[in-house]
């Protein structure tokens, strides 16, 4: 019985260490005043893919350090847009990282995206591609998929396309991925995302509810100080909170 | 004689109000060029002071990657130079306030 119980393990393990795990690296920009200024950074996106599973998350490249610059304050996490997604569970979660730099799991529907897609061709990398349109949490995109790699994946949320998305952007370009490579890779760390897939996530109603909460906090803080120190002067400032995905 | 004194004080009046016209004016025109910080002057337009002569923006960021505060400080004053110098205080003010709400 022992024999027999240590071969299936063996088995198992076998099978586990079987399936493959591929990183497809992206390359990319993203502008964090998304259409209101210029403000782009360069950003290397990687989306690594074992079986249903999958982890997308994107670096600046170059050094990056969250710093107060006159009056910019950079509080920008050190990967961006991370997103895990489990095909199998039909769930997906992303991460958002608050004003004290802590970040938070959220868990929202994998593609939920309404897919136009259009016999137009391109070739990525020499893989040919085909197009497909949508608009998600107000804002249009589109998509380059391989229909010859069967991966329904993507970068960041997006996703739920007969190929997997080698190029991807905004119609504004604000955020822009494009597919250089792959490499196979020895898996990835899910434990972190399968305990609060376990544990239970809140939604996006909760990831908006936070925001709007750090937005009144600051709203708050600011609207609590002093105006001008100047008789003549009549000072008015003005809080505006802009953000990606479209939270009301 | 009289009159003649009276002519000569009158027209001296008329052109001590012109002059200090003038000279308003050119502070009016002056002013604004004299703005060298990275914001916005418009003159006295859509200016919230009765009388004012100089409005001036200032802009900070909070950027959390997807997500961005923008704090905008719009002052206005009879010169730029106190504008200027209003709008900075208070963006340096609310600067200073997010930076207490992080830490």
């Amino acid at each position: 019985m022992k024999i027999y119980l240590l071969i299936c393990s063996v088995a198992m393990l076998g099978c586990v260490k079987a399936q493959t795990t591929t990183m497809f690296i992206y390359e990319g920009k993203f502008n964090s005043s998304f259409g209101r200024a210029d403000n782009f950074r360069q950003f290397k996106g990687t989306l690594v893919v074992s079986g249903d599973r999958s982890l997308f998350t994107m670096k600046e490249t170059g050094v990056h350090l969250a710093a107060v610059q006159g009056n910019n304050i950079d509080l920008r996490p050190d990967s961006l847009f991370t997103v895990f997604k489990d095909v199998e569970s039909n769930s997906l979660l992303f991460e958002f990282s608050d004003l004290n730099q802590r970040t938070h799991l959220f868990a929202d529907t994998l593609f939920p995206m309404d897919w136009k897609t259009s016999e137009e061709q391109r070739s990525i990398g020499g893989i040919p591609c085909l197009k497909a349109v949508t608009q998600f949490k107000g804002r249009g995109y589109t998509a380059w998929y391989a229909p010859t790699i069967t991966i329904p994946d993507g970068p960041w949320k997006l996703g739920g396309l007969p190929g997997l998305i080698l190029e991807a952007y905004d119609d504004e370009d604000n955020w822009h991925m494009t597919f250089v490579s792959k490499q196979e890779v020895q898996g990835f760390d899910q434990d972190h995302f399968l305990a609060a897939m376990k544990k239970g996530t809140e939604g996006f109603p909760a990831f908006a509810a936070q925001v709007k909460k750090i937005f009144s906090r600051l709203e708050a803080a600011l609207g609590a100080q002093s105006s001008a120190n100047c008789v003549d002067c009549q000072t008015k400032s003005v809080v505006k909170f802009h953000s990606w995905e479209k939270i009301d | 004689m009289k009159k003649v004194i009276l002519s000569v004080a009158m027209m001296f009046a008329a052109f001590l109000t012109q002059a200090a016209v003038g000279k308003q004016m050119d502070e009016v025109k002056l002013k604004p060029g004299e703005e060298k910080v990275s914001a916005v002057c418009w003159g006295d337009e859509a200016s919230p002071v009765k009388e004012a002569l100089c409005t001036i923006t200032m802009k900070g960021r909070i950027d959390l990657g997807p997500i961005e505060a923008e704090v905008s400080c719009t002052t206005s004053a009879t010169t730029c130079e106190a504008a200027t110098v209003s709008a900075i205080n208070c963006l340096s003010a609310a600067i200073k306030t997010v930076r207490t709400v992080i830490m």
